[in-house]
């Protein structure tokens, strides 16, 4: 007879708990957003092979891969950065992976055509530089800055990897498009 | 004899219908009145980003964006490429979510969508992919605030300049 009213009472702590439950239904509005159409456009800004290191440009010239060999100081220059256009455009160079890179005592990797910037920099084993600074890309069609590997030294043999995004930003926004070069260091 | 048969239709007929007519429905009727429904003005809207072109419906509850593309095996992103603001003294949670996109969806490698309290500074909630159709999960949005929806695109690399994709996205507001 207890255990049929112990029975009752959790039927009860039951039922109470979902009509709880019950009357706290959500209320909420739906809004919607449409993105039509997103387009694929010509590249505006391609990459080219520099003349020195030996480099592959992939289908449609938005992405690279460059190697350079350390018994070699100085690579000017490994890639070519041409506009296609007669907008202006700003570009800069940053790390956003690498591998084995403990092996190189340095590297500068920078952007010139004429003036130079470095953007990245390798000092004893560690990136020690990850970004570099805005740098101009004139308007007009053929228009070129160069990017160039310098200062290169390894402790050992051994094959090391950067893998860097060349920004290249649409002047006073925040729209850019990012392309991916690999460096491959023997 | 005659007369017999057509004594049997008859009373054919009369069970036959008596059989249609106790099979039909029984019906009850009870009323519910909803009383009055009113339209509020929206506490969470829509705002055009610097970034894209953007039409708004009435009352900003609807978006539409443009003008956005892409290059062949490069990603693009548009940090502010539109923006969702709480006009209400009160947080409200709100949760993006893909609703559909057609066109040569074959052709592009992702599409994500994040939503940052300032363009460039902090993500909140997660990163929606349209390739995969999933959402950003609930976020809280402050009272009196705007934050940006920035959207990342990448076709494949040998997608052509004649390509394109439509997207549709649903913003749920509590």
């Amino acid at each position: 007879m207890e255990d049929k009213h112990m029975n009752f009472a959790f039927l009860y702590v039951v039922l109470f708990v979902i009509l709880v439950v019950s009357v706290n239904g959500s209320v909420w509005n739906n809004s919607y957003s449409q993105a039509l159409p997103i387009s694929c456009e010509t590249p505006n800004v391609i990459l080219q092979q520099g003349t020195v290191g030996s480099s592959t440009i992939y289908t449609n010239s938005t992405s690279a891969k460059v190697s350079v060999d350390s018994t070699t100081e100085t690579y000017d220059y490994v890639l070519k950065v041409v506009n296609q256009v007669a907008d202006d455009w700003t570009i800069n160079l940053q790390v956003y992976d690498s591998s084995n890179i403990s092996r190189l005592s340095s590297l500068n990797i920078s952007l010139h055509d004429g003036a130079s910037s470095n953007q990245i920099a390798i000092s004893g084993g560690s990136v020690i530089k990850s970004e570099g600074e805005s740098y101009n890309l004139p308007g007009g069609l053929g228009s070129i800055i160069y990017i160039t590997v310098s200062n290169l030294q390894a402790s050992t043999s051994g094959t090391s990897y950067l893998h860097v995004y060349l920004k290249i930003l649409v002047p006073d926004t925040f729209t850019y498009s990012l392309y991916m070069i690999t460096f491959e260091i023997t | 004899m005659a007369n017999r048969k057509s004594l049997d239709l008859i009373v054919l007929l009369v069970i036959s219908m008596l059989v249609v007519t106790a099979s039909a429905a029984i019906y009850n009727y009870m009323y519910l009145e909803a009383s009055s429904i009113g339209a509020e003005a929206p506490l969470v809207k829509f705002v055009s980003g610097s970034d894209a072109t953007s039409t708004l419906g009435t009352n900003d509850t609807y978006a539409k964006i443009t003008d956005m593309a892409g290059w062949p095996n490069a990603t693009r992103v548009y940090e502010d490429a539109l923006r969702i603001e709480n006009l209400d003294g009160d947080l409200h949670s709100c949760e993006l979510m893909f609703d559909s996109w057609d066109g040569d969806i074959s052709n592009v490698t992702y599409i994500y969508v994040k939503i940052f309290n300032t363009v460039g500074e902090t993500q909140q909630g997660s990163t929606l992919s349209v390739t995969t159709g999933n959402s950003t999960g609930t976020f809280d949005l402050p009272a009196s605030t705007t934050w940006y929806v920035q959207w990342e695109i990448k076709w494949d690399g040998g997608a052509l300049s004649t390509y394109t994709v439509d997207v549709t996205l649903m913003l749920k507001v509590s």
